[in-house]
């Protein structure tokens, strides 16, 4: 497996060393993919320039030459440092041989060692081993046209490019048209004044060609000095020799500038000619094939601006170079640098938008996904309370965009840069949806709410006026606050709100039923309303608005017909219920004290009750009332009931009382006859129910006179009651009289209700007699007398 | 409070009724007896700094097994308030159970080391009182010596009540007991044995003077006979005992009415007078449960009470009067102090002539009812008259008794002694107001 494709494959995976699902990861990635490219390329760099070097300066074997050539370009591929400190370190030995053989024994050693300097200063100051292909280049050229001057310019140079990489680009652009111009002009000025080639020319700038073969010339002391000596052109030997030099070092002095310069407005043009590039593509300026194009013209220019001038100049400045000569094996190099620059440029920037876009792909998706779980939660929540709110298309949206994330997520790791532009757009505008879809979403569930408030608020209205009693104090505003409301306040609220329908609703269906049962039972047996029975019918099949809508035209019906009569009926039950009331009020609960309480305790919550009822009924003319008319004629018709027998019981109750504390066979006033009569009534009310209104209501009056006799009776069977259980005070106490006077007058007596008294103390004493016609107690034995 | 009477001193600063001291001066307060009649309101409730203390409010002994049954009922009758007081009985032998005596056996103690009684013979009732030793710890140590008042009931007829009950009376003070003493004695019905009435006849003598003293300083006195004839019933109709009736004396004299019935009569007022005009004994009158629906107002509850006492009683000569009057809260409204007080006056002045000294005290029952409870006491009357019976019986029985001739004589001479302080009070009565026809003479309001 290729680096690339393993590569690739964990990019697919979504893994890494690392974790290449992270943008870190993805991002180790690429760097170790634009490493292993950059390598590629030193490697082959290396390669050449060591089999290129070990041909024009030949010490080694041609086997090991190319042998060593290949292990540095193996070595750089490992590491670009050792790989070029090794070249350096056998061309190196290449030219100290060389040298050595030209200038000195030890020169040549020396220019290796300044030379190995001056690459490890290079290697050691640039930023990143890429940096370093500046040195690497200087040494191809230095290698193409390699003259001893490049010796001494090659570390300059080196430090130049390396310094510039510092430099702004507008810094560089200025230094380079400083340099590269007055250079320009400076050419064209001195065509003509300077030596031809081959003439004149300093050594240090002979081309060193492969005329090593045999060793090129030697250069001594007195080849420089050869001028002096020698003299030319009449001129004075010191003279000449001055004028020489000083020609010589001016010409020399700026050749090396130009190089320098040179170099410095090959990698500017580089630069600059992608800076405009860019400039262009910012303003709209594109065409599709940019990124192949550019990197390649720019590499291009970049080698050119270097070598053509250098071509011109061929000849003046001392320039001597085989240039011209070696152009084209110089292009050739030029386009396979740029061609092999451009494919790793192309490739890195193509994973890098890979990246770049699956990282853009996972923000949106990361976004957009818990985005759209709240709006689906939200339209679930819409529809599970607003039953029937129209927002299906809302729903269809939230579908689409939905299936586009979970294909996206599942798919984005496998697709190419358009699909995932294409997917990057669509997920773009997905998201941009949401917001409107949410602010839809709210307005939809508000209109629905207000349009059901009102609706409700309509019916209750139409209800009301037929004395329906409705709930609707509930928490269901209108108007302007809702518009302010958040979503999940309107769904609060309209679930209040529909609970609040569907139970006043269900409600009139079913009032509205059981009016029609009770017009048809009490009113008129034949009336017949077939809305009721359609009510009930959607009602079933819980359509709460058409059952509504059929119960509400059948109430209105029903209402218009038998609405003064409920308020008639009404009007009779409060009438007997105050009736009651008074009873209870003044004959009944005075009944009960404390020695009474007793007997009326489970009377007391009945009168109470009576009372209650009497409050409830509304004489309103509305048919709605007529079920709580009905409801409260049953209830009086169960009070009525309850209140005779259990006061009938209490009656019965006290008199055993008294029986049990007096005189068997004493006539004391009880009414045996009552009993059977409560009993009767009680029967009478349950016939008088179950009969038509006025039956009824007559019944019932009937009942209320019984029950007005029967408490006139209690009164007075408790009255009885108390005389017989304060009798033994009275029964000491006319004894008492009796022992002192023999006679206790009735209208002697200290207290009420003396004559019963009195009676009844005969009846225990049988020595004593109630003399009827003296009103008074006696002894018999004294009546004698 | 407008009707307060005026109780000054000797210097003339004024003093609450009950005052026996002037709190400025010092000086004894004496009743002048020669001022007009008026009823006395009684003391404040709340103002009786022992009414707040935890010490028993009343002591309740019982002597001998009828006292120690009536302070058996009357604990039961008090019930919610039982823990206010304490229940004691004080007997030589046990011939009955406890549950017939109704008082839980730790509260009943014997007197005297031998199982035997006291032969229904006064003198051995004393002696076995006098040769009882614990008595005093066991008071003690019911907190009598705190107690606002010690009660002791007893039946006069018995030897333990006539003979132990005056001595344990007349001891209370030497043991630290310094509260009010108050006696109530059931007399001997009319058939029973002289013996019976020899031990009353003696009995009360000591009650009224000890060694010499003055014993107690009050003496009900209830006759069987009377009590007999009496019958009354409770609030829900229910008859009372005579055991219920006697403990409803008492139970009247020590329940004060709810907090703020500042009407109640207290214990203090209860005794103020009768030392200064040496009157000591009161026969009790009761009207129980009295319907205003079939009495119609306090004068037909006061009728009928007045017409039924449990002690014979000279109503011409009767002193003293204190009417304790307890009635259903609903009739508040209807019947006020105002209207009760000036009634209850107005019947006095017509039943009571000699009346000088009265009290009138109002309290409320926390029910709906339109009841009255009605307790009159009425003291200072001639004695002799009423307990001619007693004294027919002591006469008789005295020769043959194994009683010292010098103790019979000082039975005699109390008796002489009392019926002429009685006599002479009311002789400066009449002689104060220059009439003695039993007319009405006004009352100070």
């Amino acid at each position: 497996m290729t680096y690339r494709s393993r590569l690739h494959s964990l990019a697919i995976a979504g893994q890494s060393p690392n974790d290449s699902r992270t943008t870190a990861g993805l991002r180790f990635e690429l760097s170790r993919l634009t490493q292993f490219y950059e390598r590629i390329a030193f490697a082959i760099l290396v390669g050449i320039d060591g089999m290129l070097g070990f041909a024009y300066i030949p010490s080694f074997p041609p086997f090991l030459g190319i042998f060593l050539a290949f292990s540095v370009a193996v070595v750089s591929l490992r590491s670009i440092r050792l790989g070029i400190l090794g070249l350096t370190f056998f061309l190196g030995l290449s030219y100290a041989f060389q040298f050595g053989a030209l200038i000195g024994k030890f020169s040549g050693l020396f220019v290796m060692i300044g030379y190995l300097f001056v690459g490890i200063m290079a290697l050691l100051t640039s930023e990143k081993p890429a940096n370093a292909i500046g040195t690497a280049l200087g040494i191809l050229m230095a290698l193409v046209l390699l003259t001893p001057y490049f010796v001494v310019a090659v570390p300059l140079m080196v430090l130049f490019v390396t310094s510039y990489r510092t430099m702004g680009k507008k810094t560089a652009t200025i230094a380079f048209l400083q340099f590269y111009v007055p250079l320009q002009l400076l050419a064209i000025a001195s065509t003509g004044e300077i030596p031809p080639p081959g003439q004149g020319v300093p050594l240090i700038y002979s081309q060193i060609t492969g005329s090593f073969f045999p060793p090129a010339e030697i250069l001594t002391f007195s080849n420089l000095l050869g001028p002096i000596s020698n003299g030319s052109d009449g001129f004075p030997g010191v003279t000449n020799a001055f004028t020489y030099w000083t020609v010589r070092y001016f010409v020399g002095s700026f050749s090396m500038f130009a190089l320098i310069i040179l170099l410095s407005a090959s990698v500017s043009a580089s630069f600059m000619f992608e800076q405009f590039m860019n400039n262009l593509h910012q303003k709209g300026f594109d065409f599709e094939q940019r990124r192949r194009v550019v990197p390649f013209i720019s590499n291009f220019i970049g080698c050119m601006v270097f070598a053509l001038p250098l071509s011109i100049l061929a000849g003046s400045f001392g320039f001597s170079t085989a240039l011209t000569e070696n152009l084209g094996q110089y292009v050739g190099l030029v386009i396979i640098g740029s061609a092999a620059t451009t494919s790793v440029r192309l490739y890195g920037d193509r994973v890098e938008d890979v990246v770049n876009l699956r990282e853009d792909m996972k923000k949106s998706l990361d976004e957009l996904s818990p985005r759209l779980d709240i709006i689906e939660d939200q339209v679930d929540q819409v529809l599970a309370i607003c039953k029937n709110i129209r927002i299906q298309d809302l729903q269809l949206r939230l579908k689409g965009a939905r299936s586009e994330v979970e294909l996206t997520t599942r798919t984005y790791r496998e697709l190419g840069i358009p699909a995932l532009q294409q997917k990057r757009d669509i997920l773009q505008a997905e998201a941009a949806n949401i917001e409107p879809t949410t602010t839809s979403l709210r307005r939809r569930t508000i209109d629905y709410y207000l349009t059901t408030n009102q609706k409700f608020r309509e019916i209750v209205e139409r209800i009301s006026v037929m004395g329906f009693q409705t709930d609707v104090s509930i928490d269901a505003p209108i108007g302007d606050e809702v518009e302010t409301w958040e979503l999940q306040q309107v769904l609060d609220a309209h679930q209040r709100l529909d609970k609040t329908i569907e139970g006043n609703m269900r409600n009139l269906v079913e009032t509205t039923q059981s009016v029609y049962e009770l017009v048809r039972r009490n009113f008129d047996q034949e009336y017949t309303l077939t809305g009721v029975e359609i009510a009930r019918n959607f009602l079933l099949h819980h359509e709460m608005e058409r059952a509504v809508d059929s119960a509400l035209q059948s109430l209105e019906l029903m209402n218009e017909k038998y609405s003064e009569t409920t308020a008639d009926t009404a009007k009779r039950l409060q009438s007997l219920l105050d009736q009651l009331s008074n009873i209870l009020e003044l004959q009944v609960k005075p009944l009960s004290n404390v020695s009474t309480s007793v007997y009326f305790q489970e009377i007391m919550p009945i009168i109470s009750e009576a009372q209650q009822l009497k409050e409830k009924i509304s004489t309103e003319a509305a048919v709605l009332h007529l079920t709580a008319v009905f409801g409260y004629k049953e209830k009086l018709v169960e009070i009525l009931e309850q209140l005779v027998t259990g006061l009938g019981e209490k009656l019965r109750a006290i008199a055993q009382d008294i029986d049990a504390r007096l005189p068997k066979n004493y006539s004391w006033g009880k009414q045996d006859q009552m009993h059977d009569t409560l009993t009767l009534t009680v029967r009478r009310l349950k016939e008088a129910a179950m009969k038509p209104t006025k039956e009824f209501f007559d019944g019932v009056e009937s009942s209320l006179r019984i029950l007005q006799e029967e408490a006139t009776l209690i009164d007075h069977y408790l009255l009885t009651l108390e005389l017989i259980m304060n009798y033994p005070n009275i029964d000491s106490y006319l004894s008492s009289r009796l022992l002192d006077r023999g006679i206790v007058p009735l209208q002697d007596l200290p207290f009420r209700f003396g004559d019963r008294y009195l009676r009844l103390y005969a009846t225990y004493h049988k020595n004593t007699i109630f003399d009827e016609v003296k009103s008074a107690l006696v002894h018999k034995d004294a009546r004698k007398r | 409070m407008s009707d307060v009477a005026p109780n000054n001193c000797p210097n003339g600063h004024p003093n609450q009724p009950s005052a026996k001291f002037c709190g400025v001066c010092g000086k004894k307060i004496e009743l002048d007896i020669n001022v007009p009649s008026s009823i006395q309101t009684p003391s404040p409730t709340s103002g009786d700094s022992l009414a707040t203390t935890k010490s028993p409010d009343f002591c309740f002994v019982g002597v001998g097994e009828v006292g120690i049954k009536l302070v058996g009922t009357l604990r039961e009758q008090v019930a919610s308030n039982m823990d206010n007081h304490a229940f004691l009985g004080f007997d030589s032998e046990f011939s009955s159970n406890f549950d017939k005596l109704r008082l839980p056996k730790q509260n009943v103690y014997k007197i005297g080391t031998a199982s035997q009684g006291t032969g229904h013979f006064w003198k051995m009732g004393e002696k076995l009182a006098t040769e009882s030793g614990p008595i005093k710890q066991v008071l003690l140590d019911k907190g009598a010596n705190h107690a606002r008042a010690v009660v002791m009931l007893f039946a006069l007829g018995g030897g333990m009540g006539s003979g132990g009950g005056p001595y344990l009376m007349s001891e209370l003070s030497g043991w630290g007991i310094h509260g009010a003493r108050l006696a109530l004695g059931v007399l001997p019905a009319d058939d029973e044995p002289d013996q019976m009435h020899f031990n009353a006849y003696s009995g009360l003598a000591r009650l009224i003077r000890y060694r010499q003293k003055y014993n107690c300083d009050m003496i009900i006195l209830v006759n069987n006979s009377n009590l007999d004839r009496y019958r009354t019933v409770d609030r829900l109709g229910r008859e009372l005992t005579d055991n219920e009736v006697v403990a409803t004396i008492c139970n009247m004299i020590a329940t004060e009415g709810p907090a703020g019935t500042y009407t109640s009569i207290n214990i203090n007022d209860l005794v103020t007078f009768e030392r200064s005009m040496k009157a000591f004994h009161f026969a009790p009158f009761l009207a129980m449960s009295h319907s205003t629906r079939i009495y119609g107002s306090l004068r037909g509850v006061l009728e009928s009470a007045f017409a039924r006492p449990l002690m014979p009683f000279d109503r011409d000569t009767a002193v003293l009067s204190y009417l304790f009057l307890r009635i259903s809260d609903s009739l508040r409204e209807k019947m006020t102090y105002a209207d009760l007080l000036s009634e209850y006056d107005t019947w006095r002045q017509q039943r009571l002539p000699a009346n000088r000294v009265s009290y009138f005290g109002l309290s409320y029952t926390s029910d709906e009812m339109d009841k009255m409870d009605a307790m009159l006491l009425v003291g200072g009357h001639l004695l002799a008259p009423t307990i001619n019976r007693s004294h027919e019986g002591y006469s008789r029985m005295k020769e043959s008794s194994t009683v010292t001739p010098d103790e019979l004589d000082s039975i005699d001479d109390t008796h002489r002694a009392y019926d002429h302080d009685l006599r002479t009070l009311y002789q400066r009565i009449q002689e104060g107001t220059g009439a003695s026809t039993g007319k009405h003479r006004l009352h100070k309001k």
